[in-house]
């Protein structure tokens, strides 16, 4: 009895970690949103926004297509048109995060009253 | 004797709180997370990938099973975000399956983006497939038009078994989104009967006697949904399943020193 309860003791401790597998949201963190905050205030570069929301879009030409509300085939005409484009899409420098939980923004709200 | 059932108790109970749904906390600077998601933008945007499978690593590297390098997969889609000063900006938003932290055998959808996404890596380095444009087309109007969400089964499991809909964890989400998108269609029994007939799951290199003691304690691990030897879908199964077939057109590791490995 007693080796089976430490065989099962040791097993409990190991799959702690072996079965870990971080699917975990992480993009809700209190803290990220405040560490986050500090990073903007410190360096010169870090310009944090959160997002309200995000749609799909197409690069053609010279041009950014919205594919909301298209079908399918718009789309695949879209990317067609895309394809003849050779240039890198565009990746804004600023850093987009997700609002952060109710929790902190009745805090940050309550400590600024 | 008492002593040790006790400690075993304390354990349990910790473990179905906490067990593998703990939240890393971010091992990094934030400068460096910030740096690294950038990195990953840049890298994804130079291939002018519209929609790509990113996969991330949340855990040691020497806490993985064999055969298992990333521990969360999602669907980056090229977008224009809406911000809250009301201003639009260009980058990649994830869709995600996430595990719920104070439920675990429980699961949402959430859209992210890079700087979320990697908060709690614990090894800067990246998983990237880039689809043939064909399948990014497939997943962009299959996300576009909202349909994914209707894949989406809230009961998780770390190891859920891609073949059957009783469970399904991030990675079988972006496997399904995927199937889904190929075959335009939204009937889950299509999409598990073709994920049966053409996808290779990972075998999960875990004693039975671990696999039973972490289903003892959490509510996300669980082998109910399987048969014989534990198979899970991960992000390198994904990448060769669309490798085999012809439908990835870039797939590599990308480390924050720049360095590219061919997956």
């Amino acid at each position: 009895m007693k080796k089976l309860v430490i065989a099962l003791l040791t097993s409990v401790v190991v799959s702690q970690g072996a079965m870990a597998a971080d699917s975990v949201d992480h993009s809700g963190q209190a803290s990220k949103h405040s560490v986050l905050a500090s990073v903007e205030g410190a360096a010169s570069t870090a310009s944090v926004a959160s997002a309200v929301v995000a749609a799909p879009v197409i690069v053609t030409g010279m041009s950014v297509v919205a594919v909301a509300d298209s079908t399918h085939h718009s789309v695949k005409a879209l990317h067609a048109k895309h394809q003849r484009n050779t240039k890198p899409l565009t990746i804004t420098t600023r850093v987009i995060t997700r609002d952060p939980p109710p929790s902190e923004v009745v805090v940050e709200q309550t400590v600024k009253q | 004797m008492r002593v040790i059932i006790a400690v075993l108790l304390i354990i349990l109970t910790a473990g179905a709180q906490a067990g593998s749904q703990t939240p890393s906390k971010s091992v990094f600077q934030p400068e460096q997370i910030i740096d690294f998601a950038k990195q990953v933008e840049r890298y994804a945007a130079e291939h002018q990938a519209h929609a790509f499978i990113i996969g991330r690593v949340g855990r040691q590297q020497k806490d993985l099973p064999k055969g298992i390098h990333f521990t969360h997969t999602a669907v980056a889609i090229y977008s224009a975000i809406s911000l809250d000063d009301g201003s639009t900006e260009y980058g990649y938003a994830i869709h995600n399956l996430y595990q719920r932290a104070d439920d675990p055998g429980r699961s949402d959808i959430i859209v992210d983006y890079p700087v979320d996404f990697f908060w709690g890596a614990q090894t800067l380095k990246a998983g990237i497939v880039i689809p043939t444009p064909a399948v990014q087309e497939r997943l962009i109007a299959l996300i576009s038009e909202q349909k994914h969400l209707g894949l989406h089964n809230p009961r998780y499991s770390v190891i859920a078994n891609p073949f059957n809909s009783e469970r399904q964890n991030c990675t079988e989400f972006t496997l399904d989104m995927l199937q889904a998108a190929l075959y335009q269609t939204a009937d889950k029994k299509r999409i598990k009967a073709n994920n049966v007939a053409y996808f290779k799951p990972q075998r999960v290199h875990i004693s039975p006697l671990k696999l039973a003691v972490g289903s003892m304690v959490t509510d996300g691990v669980t082998t109910s949904d399987h048969k014989g030897r534990v198979r899970t879908a991960t992000f390198t199964t994904i990448s060769h399943y669309l490798t085999q077939f012809n439908l990835s057109q870039h797939a590599v590791v990308l480390y924050a020193n720049g360095r590219t490995q061919a997956i």
